[in-house]
């Protein structure tokens, strides 16, 4: 049996009782283990990833939002200063927001994606533990899926999850779209 | 009128998911992809009373002001144009507030952290936050808080969201919520 909490990727803390003895637990486990088990990235090779489109200027909206929380400086102000620190200083409130674990900052950058040769049963089994991941089935085996970073780090920190969510961090990394926010977020 | 202030910070754009229905050979239909187009707000000059009521729409990513670290006293407060209307309401109104700011100040003076201040401090003060949500649910938000049972300040503020959300993506509202 699985010891993680499915309410994990919404930022929720269950009890521990009451997790263990919840129906919901249960069927996620099944699922997972059923679908996810032993499950590597080699199983996903038929997997085909297409980024379609992504959040302008990751890092900054990502920094705009941190720096929001903080400051109490009209959006402009943050912007011209972000522009003036430059992308170092923006990884490095990346990181801060990574140690702090304060990772809501992260849902601001959306991405969506083409996910072609994915069967449905996999899909259930990720939507039932991130159920902030839009899927829309375009037909049989293609799906568009509308995520944000929070989800996907959270999938790529998960054992179960992270075969798929690495077929997308190497589509953000081949694609360029987003360098800094990369290195240090799933420099491995 | 208040001081609020919308900006939208970026939007996905329509055309980047119906090109791929195109290349598909599949009809498109702006309702299905409504969980897929976002819009990021930054908002600005509203109350802590109408941001509690926007938080309330929960499938969205927001990040506010913190009165733990900013010179929150500094951002002033806003008037409900019922107590801004009439002079007597409006001179209880404005010697509260002076009253808490100056307790707040005397608070903070006395050496107590701005964290524990801050319980002092009325929803009247101004903040600002930055807001991330799908259309579906900020059409939700459009439905609910732009009726006249909404009150003043969240329908002007989401009035505004909706006419930046309307300009950047005319064809998904204007064949959604116009019908």
């Amino acid at each position: 049996m699985l010891a993680r909490d499915p309410f994990g990727s919404c930022g929720f803390k269950s009890h521990p009782r009451r997790v263990k003895k919840s129906i919901y637990t249960l069927i996620y486990n099944e699922a997972m283990e059923r679908v996810l088990k032993g499950k590597d990235a080699t199983e996903f090779g038929s997997l085909k990833v297409s980024l379609v489109w992504n959040s302008p200027f990751p890092e900054k909206i990502v920094s705009v939002a941190m720096r929001r929380c903080y400051s109490t400086k009209p959006i402009e102000e943050i912007d011209a200063e972000l522009d003036q620190k430059g992308i170092e200083y923006m990884k490095y409130l990346l990181k801060r927001a990574l140690e702090d674990k304060a990772l809501d900052v992260f849902e601001h950058f959306r991405m969506e994606f083409l996910i072609e040769n994915l069967d449905e049963t996999t899909v259930n089994s990720v939507l039932i533990s991130y159920p902030f991941a839009h899927w829309l089935r375009l037909s049989g085996l293609e799906w568009l899926l509308a995520i944000n970073a929070r989800t996907l780090i959270e999938m790529w920190r998960d054992k179960e999850t992270k075969p798929f969510a690495s077929k997308l961090v190497e589509v953000l990394k081949e694609k360029h779209v987003c360098d800094a926010f990369n290195q240090v977020v799933f420099n491995e | 009128m208040s001081d609020i202030r919308v900006k939208l910070l970026y939007y996905t754009p329509v055309d980047s998911i119906r090109g791929i229905y195109e290349q598909k050979g599949l009809p498109f239909r702006p309702e299905a992809v409504m969980d897929h187009i976002f819009y990021m707000f930054e908002i600005e000059g509203c109350s802590r009373v109408t941001t509690h009521q926007l938080v309330r729409h929960r499938v969205a990513s927001y990040d506010q002001e913190s009165q733990r670290f900013s010179a929150a006293t500094k951002e002033g407060f806003v008037i409900p144009p019922s107590i801004a209307s009439n002079k007597s309401a409006l001179e209880v109104y404005q010697t509260a507030l002076e009253e808490v700011y100056r307790a707040f100040d005397k608070l903070v003076s006395l050496g107590v952290p701005k964290e524990d201040a801050r319980y002092i401090l009325p929803s009247a003060l101004k903040t600002k936050l930055v807001m991330t949500i799908n259309a579906r649910s900020l059409m939700h938000v459009v439905w609910l808080r732009t009726s006249i049972q909404a009150q003043w300040e969240i329908r002007e503020l989401v009035r505004m969201m909706y006419d930046l959300a309307k300009e950047a993506t005319p064809e998904l509202w204007a064949k959604i919520i116009e019908k």
